[in-house]
């Protein structure tokens, strides 16, 4: 049964199938939105969102994959709560909604993983965001060009600085 | 023992594994990579980077996303107030057509050319015809 079955069978009520869609994707997304906004609770928030989107302002078709459609979500949402809580932040006076958010490197406690988030989060945004998509969304190249409003070449030159740049501190950290 | 001994660019043999090289150019990295092994041999190390990244584990726990059954029950309220709305006010129009055609009927019977002037349009030329009868 695919995941479209289950979101089709979540909207008309059936509690075990929304039960599932949220085993298959809340993990994978929460990830892509921890990533992307480099905070666990605001990551959190995303995906809730997310989710809750589906009933919301559900899918206009079922072309694609439910999959592409939650990272395409995931990723707008990301970007504009990340956009929202930094000008929350810099604004100084007004307290954000929520001032504890966890930072997501607190979480990780293995050092190799901690050592390669940190270089992921050294790249540029515009480099970084592209390696994400493609790394931890499963997006195409051709879908990340759409998404971002960018031609082909550049998503491509983009990967290629993106990794090669994390290769470079990965074999200087000794993480290889 | 090897062959050849100029290697392919480190560049475009990221790209390669990347599968950001063009069709004819990747066709000529895997006819290489069939004779060489330094090149193949550095393609297995960036495949390996690439797992390491890919693998990255980074996501704390996912947060209790309940049924939205609310959201379901919320658009029937919605629909439900919308249809009460537009029935309300298709009522209120018979309601108002009706008393206007009491009031022509009141008119016509009670002061005929007093009605016809405080009627203006269709109304008017309906009181006409009500005269005529008259």
């Amino acid at each position: 049964m695919n995941d479209w079955q289950d979101y089709n069978l979540a909207k008309g009520g059936d509690k075990s199938a929304w039960k599932r869609l949220v085993d298959l994707h809340a993990q994978n997304l929460m990830r892509l939105a921890g990533m992307l906004t480099g905070s666990h609770d605001l990551a959190q928030d995303v995906v809730q969102e997310v989710m809750l989107e589906l009933f919301r302002k559900p899918p206009k078709h079922q072309n694609g994959t439910l999959r592409g459609w939650l990272t395409t979500v995931t990723y707008h949402t990301a970007l504009k709560w990340k956009k929202q809580y930094a000008g929350w932040s810099t604004l100084g006076k007004i307290d954000p909604p929520d001032v504890n958010l966890q930072p997501l490197a607190k979480l990780i406690r293995d050092d190799r993983n901690r050592g390669l988030l940190d270089i992921i989060h050294s790249l540029a945004e515009t480099h970084r965001e592209v390696l994400i998509l493609r790394f931890y969304g499963d997006k195409s190249l051709e879908d990340i060009a759409t998404l971002m409003d960018i031609p082909l070449g550049t998503v491509k030159s983009r990967l290629f600085y993106g990794v090669n740049h994390c290769r470079k501190l990965m074999k200087d950290k000794g993480l290889t | 023992m090897e062959r050849r001994t100029r290697h392919i660019d480190e560049d475009i043999l990221l790209k390669y594994v990347l599968e950001t090289l063009e069709p004819d150019k990747e066709t000529e990295v895997e006819t290489h990579l069939l004779e060489c092994s330094a090149c193949s041999h550095e393609i297995d190390s960036m495949q390996s980077d690439l797992v390491s990244i890919k693998a990255l584990e980074v996501s704390g726990e996912a947060p209790m996303i309940p049924f939205p059954s609310t959201y379901s029950v919320d658009w029937r309220m919605i629909l439900g107030a919308a249809a009460l709305i537009i029935l309300g006010f298709g009522l209120g129009l018979l309601t108002r057509s009706l008393n206007s055609t009491t009031d022509i009927t009141l008119y016509s019977m009670a002061a005929p050319h007093q009605a016809i002037t405080m009627q203006s349009g269709n109304h008017s030329t309906c009181i006409s015809d009500n005269l005529n009868i008259y």
